[in-house]
Order: C-alpha cells, then sequence, then structure tokens
C-alpha cells in the first residue's frame, strides 16, 4: 500500500470522526438562532464531505473497501438544500441532530491491515 | 399565516407555520426548552415572548423564570390562541398570573427592561405588513449580532481601553469653528458623488467611515477623519496599505489589532448599549453616543456631539437598483443572494428599490435621528432610499450650500 494512500486514509478516518460533532455543533447553532455561524460551518462541512465522497471513490478503485454510501449522501445534502432555500433552519437543524450524526457514527473507520 | 399541527417524530404535537417548522420535527418540547435555557437573561423585570403557537416556548420560559416576572406574549395570528387552549401546556398554563397573552398590539404593555425574546422561525413568517414587524426585526437582528460578536467585542474592549486614547472632547475643541460636515459612507452613489468632494475638500469637514476611505483617496481626496467600528480582523484592510496618516475614530469594541497597529492619531468612542462601555464612560466623564448598529450610524452621532448645522450624507444608499451593495474600490461589498429577505422602500429617485433587512434597519434609525436632531441633513443618494424628510441634493444644489456657508449667508 503505498503512501499516498495510507495517508488518504488517516485523513479519511479522522475527518469521520470529527464529523459527529460537527454536526451537532451546527444543529446548536441554528437552535439558538446563530444563523450566519450555522450556515459558514455548513459551508465548510459540505466541502469535507465532498472529499470524503471523493476520497472513498478513489480508494474503491484502488481496491480498498469503504462502507459510505455516497447515494445516501447526496439524499441527505439535497434534503439539507432543500430545507436551506426556505430557510427552514429548524429542519435543517433536525437533520443534522437526528439524521447525520447517526449516519456518520455507524460508519466504521478504514483498517489499515487491508 | 397558515398554520399546520403535526404529530412530531417523538409523537408530540408539533407546528409549521407557512411550510417552515416552528418546532422541531423530531423532538418540539425539547427543542424549545433548549432555545429558552440559551436565550433568556434573569435580571430583567420581566419578558416579552413573541409566537404562542402551541405554547412550548411559553412552557419553558415559565419554568425557567420566577413566577414574580410578567411573561407578555404577542401572537402573532389570532389562530394561535385556538392551537394554544388545545395544546398540553394550557391547563398548567392558564393558572400563572404572570403570564398575559395579546393579540392586539393596543394592548401591549411592556417595561424598558423586559427581555424580548422571538424565535427565529417565527420572524420569519411574520407579516411584513404587522405594524412590530420592523421594530422586532431591528430586535432580532441585533440580538443575532451581538450573541455572534459579543466574546469579540469583550476582547477588543479590553484592549482598546489600555491604549488611552480618550481625547474625544479635546478633539472637539479643535473642530468647532466648522459649520458643514459630509458624512462619506461607501454606498453605490459614491462612485459618482466623491468627485463633488475634490475641489470643496478643504471647505468642508469630511468624516469617511472606513470602507469608504480607499474610494476617496483613489481621487485624491483627503477626509478629516476616518472612523471604524466592526469587531472583526477584516477591517484592518480598509487602513492598510493606503497613504493615510490623519485621524482616526474607533469603536472600542473595534477590531484590537486594526487599531493597534495605527500609529497616528486615534480617538476612542464609548456606546451606549454596550454596558462595559456605558460603565467606563460613566466612571471617567466621558461622552457616550449612539452607534444605531452600524459605523455611519455611528459616525451621524459623533457628527451631532461636534455640533455642526449641517450633515450631507454622501454614498449612504441603505438599498439598491442592482445587485452590488457598495461603490466601486471600495473594501466592503457583496453581491444580493437570491434567498435574502428583500424590503421595498421609496427611493430619492421618486422610483422604489430594495434593501436588505439590515440596511433597513440603519434607514429607520436615520429617519428616526434626522427626524429630531437640530442638525440640517441632506442626502446626496439619487438612487438610494429616502430617508424621511431629508431632502436630496444635486451636486448644485451641494455647491450652492457650500458656497452660502463659506460666504457668511444661511
Amino acid at each position: 500500500m503505498n503512501d499516498l494512500i495510507v495517508e488518504t486514509i488517516e485523513s479519511y478516518n479522522i475527518y469521520l470522526s470529527k464529523l459527529p460533532n460537527g454536526c451537532l455543533l451546527i444543529a446548536e447553532k441554528l437552535r439558538e438562532d446563530q444563523i450566519q455561524v450555522a450556515l459558514n460551518n455548513i459551508k465548510d462541512f459540505t466541502e469535507g464531505l465532498i472529499w470524503l465522497v471523493d476520497a472513498s471513490d478513489l480508494l474503491g478503485k484502488n481496491e480498498i473497501k469503504v462502507e459510505i454510501s455516497i447515494e445516501r449522501v447526496h439524499e441527505f445534502l439535497n434534503e439539507i438544500n432543500d430545507a436551506l432555500e426556505i430557510q427552514d433552519y429548524n429542519l435543517v437543524a433536525d437533520l443534522f441532530e437526528y439524521e447525520l450524526i447517526e449516519f456518520f457514527a455507524n460508519l466504521d473507520l478504514i483498517k489499515l491491515k487491508q | 399565516m397558515k398554520l399546520e399541527k403535526l404529530v412530531a417524530k417523538d409523537g408530540r404535537p408539533t407546528l409549521k407555520a407557512d411550510g417552515i417548522f416552528i418546532y422541531s420535527k423530531y423532538k418540539p418540547i425539547e427543542d424549545a426548552m433548549f432555545f429558552i435555557k440559551k436565550e433568556i437573561h434573569e435580571n430583567v423585570e420581566g419578558y416579552l415572548l413573541v409566537g404562542l403557537g402551541l405554547g412550548y416556548h411559553l412552557y419553558a420560559l415559565s419554568n425557567l423564570v420566577s413566577s414574580k416576572k410578567k411573561i407578555i406574549v404577542l401572537c402573532l395570528c389570532k389562530e394561535e390562541i385556538k392551537l394554544f387552549t388545545d395544546s398540553i401546556f394550557y391547563e398548567e398554563l392558564k393558572k400563572y398570573p404572570n403570564i398575559k397573552i395579546v393579540t392586539d398590539i393596543a394592548s401591549l404593555e411592556i417595561e424598558l427592561d423586559y427581555q424580548v425574546i422571538i424565535p427565529n422561525a417565527w420572524m420569519q413568517v411574520m407579516d411584513q405588513a404587522h405594524p412590530l414587524y420592523p421594530f422586532l426585526m431591528d430586535i432580532k437582528i441585533k440580538q443575532m449580532s451581538y450573541k455572534r460578536f459579543a466574546p469579540l467585542m469583550n476582547e477588543n474592549f479590553k484592549h482598546n481601553t489600555q491604549l488611552s486614547d480618550f481625547n474625544l472632547p479635546e478633539y472637539a475643541n479643535q473642530i468647532k469653528h466648522k459649520r458643514i460636515a459630509c458624512l462619506v459612507s461607501s454606498g453605490p452613489s459614491l462612485n459618482e458623488t466623491k468627485e463633488w468632494l475634490k475641489p470643496i475638500n478643504d471647505e468642508v469637514f469630511i468624516l469617511s467611515v472606513g470602507s469608504a476611505l480607499k474610494p476617496l483617496l483613489s481621487r485624491g481626496i483627503i477626509p478629516n477623519a476616518v472612523i471604524i467600528t466592526d469587531s472583526q480582523s477584516e477591517i484592518a484592510d480598509q487602513l492598510r496599505n493606503c497613504r493615510y496618516a490623519g485621524q482616526i475614530f474607533y469603536l472600542c469594541t473595534a477590531d484590537y489589532n486594526t487599531v493597534r497597529n495605527y500609529k497616528y492619531n486615534r480617538c476612542i468612542l464609548l456606546q451606549n448599549g454596550y454596558r462595559p462601555a456605558e460603565e467606563l464612560a460613566d466612571q471617567i466623564d466621558y461622552p457616550k453616543l449612539d452607534t444605531g448598529g452600524s459605523v455611519a450610524t455611528s459616525a451621524f452621532s459623533l457628527l451631532e456631539y461636534f455640533k455642526f448645522d449641517t450633515v450631507i450624507l454622501f454614498g449612504q444608499d441603505l438599498g439598491f437598483a442592482g445587485k452590488q451593495t457598495h461603490a466601486l474600490n471600495s473594501t466592503s461589498g457583496r453581491e444580493i443572494q437570491k434567498l435574502e429577505k428583500l424590503i421595498k422602500v421609496d427611493s430619492n429617485n421618486g422610483k422604489s428599490i430594495f434593501t436588505t433587512l439590515n440596511l433597513h434597519s440603519y434607514l429607520k434609525w436615520f429617519e428616526k435621528k434626522t427626524s429630531s436632531s437640530k442638525v440640517k441633513v441632506y442626502n446626496t443618494a439619487l438612487h438610494g432610499a429616502k430617508i424621511g424628510s431629508v431632502p436630496f441634493i444635486n451636486e448644485m444644489q451641494f455647491l450652492e450650500i457650500i458656497y452660502n456657508n463659506y460666504s457668511g449667508k444661511q
């Protein structure tokens, strides 16, 4: 396994393990009406998630098994986007707190022994 | 307003208004409690809670505060009363003598030291034609802004007040012979009107907001002073890499590093509405200014303090016909995003333009201030928002005002 793949796996695992707390922070900021802060965090979250999806795709092409369901990620992003479009921040907070946290918390980290 | 009662994921009733969830779709009662817990201040005499709905915010509030404190609930539509009487908390809450629910603003009585609590979802669905809408929106915007920036403001205040730049009264004495001030903001009209200032640069007192400095300098116009108020570090761009070495005024909560790095004449401003500044001002007998929430409104308060007879507003558009919010070369400025709530206002050109919630708040501040101020105010933003009865003046009229002052006529 080359160094680049190892680094990518390490970054993937680190980012994945931070996501549940990140989602909780976004939900809390929305519920406190700290909308602008939450929107900035959502922007960062979205960019990170796109990286995660790209990384999992590349790792898959290098025969590294990655559990994340890209279809499910797209569904979440679409739901969040729809709620943001109508500025339903309570719903966005719900999605982060009650859907996304559970989704990411249930994903296994990639084992480096592969 | 269309209210829709639904069943949440936890089996409790929840509520949508005009398609937006007022409470959580999953755990509505816990969500309301979380919000109120984070929001309430204890050292107030009472509370004005906006929005009744299913009574969840009211229930949370009544459980978290002393029963001696008055709670006034403002319903935004009469249908909320029916919803509330069907609520699981109705029987309990109706017994509390300190709770009053009002549907008619004529029966709304609150004290100055009541905390106003406005869950953002109610603000979003509130009818913009409601007489209280602009006031509540103004309060909500300022609350959200303060919540976001309070730690930064406190840090800046701590450091700025150690710089010992408390020389406002002395500065006021130095300029008391000047009668006309030009308050230069960086709205789109400044692109054209800044040319008016060049020939009369020395005849008037020019106070520029930080974001208008570079547009002025690009035309060789040197302001007498610059004012900065923002607590964020981005304002450093306003003073960086430009050949300005004149006076700056800064709010005590402005970005400390920007202030500290400015090596020329500085003067600190203490504002009303920020308790540490109020206490310090009283302690050292220093003037306090109303800020109005923006650098331009702060600048106007400063010019009022200096007792100018006349203030002419430049770049004070407070609205836009196009999509750009600020002048070219300004360090501020952005494109209006399609999701932003826009309000239609009258323009000086006789048509209507749009403004954002923030700018609308400042517009209302200017209207109120200029209607009661002794200062004669004029506006040069032809395509900007009309500020109450502040007259618009073109270039000829502007030069006439300057000439009349210079030759001693009024």
